[in-house]
């Protein structure tokens, strides 16, 4: 029964992440036709930080999602602690201070989440949708329309570039790091494990409620750290501002590889399904088409991205269980 | 020092499961545990696991009591049980399944590699899986899965292990390896309940035995001192073991043929026919393509290429369940993960076939209830939802909703794994019925062989999705040794 040589685990084909790589290279060259511009210096800093909010907030997106939950409160979230670090600033915080504070705010946020999910085993659709017009809700009553800013040095740097790389892609490369770190953690797994089936995770032993309330909490976090990218990419508040958010980062998880199914995605994945996501809408503007028809357009590439993912995930995943089968048919054979 | 579990009675609405159940396993020693469908067997394992919660009595082990009723609490007292359902997350590997229990980790959160890699291969050595650590679990063949089930349970150290179903779905070969695992587990000084329904496995690792019966201890003592027809006595089984079976003399005409098939692409092509009223049986080792090709005929999976399958005449639809059942083919597995609608009712459980077929006209109340009586059934009533069953009496409900279609042809996979000796002759029965009756054609897999002699005519053995020899009781030759025999002598040849 044992195999004569070792199975590698995943070849780069059978990667979750692969089609989104195949579609951000092919739509980022399509971009660079239209617009030459997108990679220049300049235009580089602004297209990453105009987009940094999103990036960040889709991994913890795929963080919830890994654990087959679902934040439909994102966007709220996210505006909210916009208006909250914009108020705090004019109310005359320092900005380490914002920070310190932001994050907190996204913290609990979180953790309210997940202990309804997690503890009180709410479903999360309900629990996270609800909780996304509360959010929204404390937005609009602290900030009811945009405007307000915050400290100018900070906009600058998040705007700024250290040695050619724009600080926005340098603030997306240190999340991607610390994502690396968690990947290597013992929750992560065990995270993953409840993602892949609960009720057997539950009977294995894993603590299912608690594993999911740390998801969210940790998911708070990051979503704070969107948030202040966000605002100081901006620099002003809105407290609608990332409403769209929420459908962006399930559908940029989605092509990513990170299924709702739970259990399976990367961090990187999803945040090259975002990218392609914001690419498509580049494409949409470098095309010339009328504004009315710019959303259709979007829609249409992402629908399109969407199946292309789904029929090459599954059939990647039939030539990968066929390759083994007929390794291990072999092996047998052999033995 | 023991295992001890005193009067437990657990009921599920008006059912009671357990009722009043005591026993105990000292170190060292392997108590079966054995009885009919819905006995109470998986619920006491259960119990004792931490999942379910008893209505009243105390479980203690080694003097401590099972207070909280979780998984993990039973573990942290050192109870280990492999489920019969199994309790491994598809998408993690073989190691992370392992290991999940106790991860080795660095500063208290960070997965500590190197020490996960060591132990994995010291915990899948033993089962030949270390090579196969690294896969994705539902990568792995059905009999793997059980043996990592128990490597799993293993790899806690538990003081008493609880065994549930795991031996039903190995092959003899498997069986060796946990025969072995397990000796190694009691001469350490654990315990073990040992639930099966396959007495030469219980004989072989048992030395004590406790019978339950409709959810009460009816006798206890040492194995040795019971008789094979005691111990079925004593677990309700009024049937024999093994009942007569029917010959078929006549030459019937051929009702299924397949030609062409190819189950994968680097496979030979694969020819077989099946006749009115007879019951093919597919035998050899586990994973040869036996189930690929039922599931063809279901319509459940593809072909690796352009096939004919003709049913009476007629050609077969591919790759659509429903239009295969439109076509005259009943499907049934022992999967119930996959075919029992849990939180549905037992009645809509039993007409969904009808319900997928526009046209098809929906048997009436009275129907199922003839169709389950049929099997003799325990349910409390056809609206209940299908979950409240035991295993074996949710898999009779599954194998009389093929009743209601008067099929033409009936495909049955694995349809007894999990349920005792008297469900699985009522099963036995109806097939041979239903062959006589209306001549269906019947295709059947099992992963037991002496099922497939009892109940089948012909008998195919299979090697790399293809046929290699064919036993039939008509010509005499149709026999568990000459079976065995036939897969045993591919496997040195090959």
């Amino acid at each position: 029964m044992i195999p004569a040589e070792t199975i590698r685990p995943t070849p780069i084909w059978a990667h979750s992440a692969f089609p989104a790589l195949v579609l951000v290279t092919i739509s980022m060259g399509l971009a660079l036709v239209l617009n030459p511009g997108l990679l220049s210096p300049f235009g580089l800093i602004g297209w990453s930080a105009s987009q940094i909010g999103l990036w960040i907030a889709v991994l913890a997106q795929a963080m919830v999602i890994i654990g087959r939950s679902i934040d439909l409160s994102v966007g709220a979230a996210i505006s909210l602690l916009n208006v909250v670090a914009v108020t705090l600033a004019g109310l005359g915080c320092s900005t380490l201070a914002v920070i310190a504070l932001v994050l907190l705010a996204g913290l609990a946020v979180g953790t309210v989440n997940g202990l309804l999910v997690g503890y009180l085993r709410l479903n999360p659709l309900l629990a996270t949708f609800s909780m996304s017009f509360v959010l929204l809700g404390l937005a609009l009553q602290i900030q009811p329309a945009p405007g307000g800013s915050v400290a100018f040095e900070a906009v600058a740097v998040m705007n700024g570039a250290t040695w050619g790389c724009p600080n926005a892609l340098v603030a997306l490369g240190l999340m991607l790091l610390l994502w690396r770190v968690l990947t290597a953690s013992r929750f992560m797994l065990l995270l993953r494990a409840v993602g892949s089936d609960p009720a057997r995770a539950f009977n294995s032993g894993v603590p299912v409620g608690r594993v999911r309330a740390q998801a969210f909490a940790i998911a708070g976090i990051i979503n704070a750290v969107a948030a202040l990218c966000l605002t100081y990419a901006v620099g002003s508040g809105d407290p609608l501002l990332a409403q769209p958010y929420t459908l962006l980062t399930i559908a940029g998880a989605i092509i990513g590889g990170v299924s709702l199914a739970g259990g399976e995605g990367t961090g990187p994945g999803a945040v090259l399904g975002v990218m392609f996501i914001g690419i498509a809408a580049e494409l949409a503007l470098g095309a010339g088409v009328s504004p009315f028809y710019q959303q259709s357009i979007v829609g249409l590439i992402l629908l399109l991205g969407l199946v292309g993912v789904v029929l090459f995930g599954n059939w990647t995943r039939r030539l990968r269980r066929e390759a083994i089968i007929r390794k291990l048919q072999l092996s047998q054979k052999a033995a | 020092m023991s295992l001890i579990i005193q009067k437990v009675t657990k009921t599920y609405g008006p059912v009671t499961a357990v009722n009043e159940v005591s026993l105990s396993v000292a170190p060292g020693e392997c108590r079966a545990l054995y009885g009919g469908n819905g006995s109470g067997k998986s619920t006491i394992a259960n119990m004792v696991a931490g999942v379910v919660a008893p209505d009243s009595g105390r479980i203690e082990i080694d003097g401590r009591p099972l207070e909280s009723v979780t998984p993990r609490y039973a573990r942290a007292l050192g109870i280990g049980i492999t489920f019969q359902e199994l309790s491994l997350m598809p998408a993690l590997s073989g190691a992370e399944n392992a290991l999940l229990g106790d991860l080795p980790v660095r500063a208290g959160l960070l997965l500590n590699q190197d020490k996960m890699r060591a132990r994995a291969a010291e915990q899948l050595a033993p089962i030949g899986l270390d090579r196969l650590a690294a896969l994705r679990v539902d990568l792995l063949q059905t009999g793997q899965k059980y043996l990592l089930e128990l490597a799993k349970a293993l790899y806690l150290r538990p003081k008493y292990i609880i065994i549930d179903e795991l031996t039903t779905t190995l092959h003899a070969s498997e069986v060796e390896l946990f025969s072995r695992l397990l000796s190694w587990h009691l001469v350490q000084g654990g315990g073990a309940l040992f639930v099966s329904h396959r007495l030469d496995e219980l004989r072989r690792f048992c030395s004590t035995i406790s019978v339950l019966r409709n959810g009460e201890l009816v006798a206890e003592g040492a194995l040795a001192d019971a008789s094979d027809r005691q111990l079925i006595e004593w677990a309700g089984g009024a049937e024999q073991a093994s009942p007569v079976p029917v010959t078929q003399d006549r030459e019937a005409e051929t009702a299924l043929k397949v030609l062409n098939l190819r189950l994968d692409p680097v496979s030979p092509p694969l020819n077989l026919h099946c006749g009115k009223g007879e019951i093919l049986g597919l035998g050899g080792l586990p994973g040869q393509g036996q189930k690929a090709l039922l599931r063809v005929l279901a319509g459940l999976g593809n072909p690796a290429g352009p096939v004919e399958l003709k049913l009476n005449g007629r050609d077969l639809p591919l790759a659509s369940p429903v239009a295969s059942a439109a076509a005259g083919v009943a499907f049934v597995t022992g999967d119930r993960d996959e075919a029992a609608m849990g939180i549905r009712s037992i009645r809509e459980n039993m007409i969904a076939p009808f319900l997928a077929r526009p046209g098809a006209s929906i048997p009436n109340r009275d129907a199922l209830t003839r169709a389950l009586a049929r099997l003799s059934t325990r349910y409390a009533g056809l609206d209940r939802p299908i979950n409240s069953l035991s295993g074996g009496n949710q898999q009779k409900v599954l194998v009389a909703r093929c009743l209601l279609a008067q099929p033409a042809l009936l495909v049955a996979e694995d349809a007894t794994k999990g349920i005792d000796v008297a469900a699985r002759a009522d099963v036995h029965r109806l097939l041979r019925e239903m062959a006589q009756e209306w001549g269906t054609a019947v295709l059947v897999t099992s992963s037991d062989d002496l099922e497939l002699v009892e109940l089948c005519d012909r008998v195919l053995v299979m090697e790399g999705q293809s046929v290699r020899a064919e036993l039939s009781r008509r010509k005499g030759n149709l026999s568990v040794d000459n079976l065995v025999a036939a897969y045993m002598t591919q496997e040195q040849a090959a």
